[in-house]
């Protein structure tokens, strides 16, 4: 998504750039976790770095929820605020 | 009385309590994105399909989606359309859930109980319900 516009409208592609970092991080701990063991350095610094994201988004999830569908939920939550921006970014390029 | 009678009494109540209103949450959430519509012909969608489509749409268009699902020869309306569908469906189910979530933290509960989960039924029925409303007044697509 890095075009002509991206220094125009960097306040909305940087927020969406960091926002898919974060989903493919999340779904990277996702894919790995049943693979390798949680004291393994990879996965130490992959929920290091994804834990702010999936204990904010296991605020807003009932109790029932097991750990591992939180982490397909934050994806979701993040997916549907990147495609908000995304909408933002063209009414933007619309309207001015 | 044997191991299996047993531990089904006193499993019983708390399968109730938990499965059903979680599988009656996955069931409206199913029916609110028109999931079924993979399986039926006719079906009533929500009536915020269209602009739920065309937000999916235009996001993945732009997406590296729109490549892959050339690159596998799914591409087509019929792609974005099953794609909108899970996505309502997957909101709403999220969506309904925070009242649920918020009752289990302001009530202090260590695990999701009976309640909560009923909150998080009630949440995605009144969610669901201009697509129930539409279902029963007879509007298919």
């Amino acid at each position: 998504m890095l075009n002509a516009n991206f220094f125009t409208y960097w306040y909305l592609y940087l927020p969406s750039l960091v926002l898919a970092v974060f989903i493919y991080l999340l779904l990277g701990r996702l894919v790995l976790s049943p693979f390798l063991r949680a004291d393994n350095t990879v996965m130490r610094v992959l929920a290091a770095v994804t834990d702010p994201v999936v204990r904010t988004i296991g605020a807003i999830t009932p109790r029932v929820v097991p750990s591992s569908l939180v982490i397909v939920f934050a994806v979701m939550w993040l997916l549907s605020a990147r495609i908000l921006l995304h909408q933002a970014l063209i009414a933007r390029r619309m309207f001015g | 009385m044997g191991s299996f009678d047993r531990d089904f009494w006193r499993q019983g109540p708390r399968l109730l309590g938990h499965g059903v209103p979680l599988v009656g949450v996955a069931a409206i959430a199913v029916f609110n994105g028109s999931l079924h519509s993979l399986v039926f012909d006719s079906v009533s969608y929500s009536p915020v399909f269209d602009s739920v489509s065309y937000y999916v749409s235009t996001f993945a268009r732009e997406s590296y989606f729109d490549s892959f699902v050339r690159g596998v020869l799914l591409a087509g309306p019929q792609a974005y359309q099953s794609l909108t569908s899970l996505f309502i469906a997957a909101m709403t189910l999220l969506i309904a859930g925070i009242p649920a979530a918020i009752y289990e933290r302001i009530r202090g509960l260590k695990a999701s109980t009976p309640v909560s989960l009923g909150i998080w039924l009630v949440a995605a029925v009144v969610l669901s319900l201009p697509t129930i409303m539409k279902a029963l007044s007879g509007e298919e697509f």
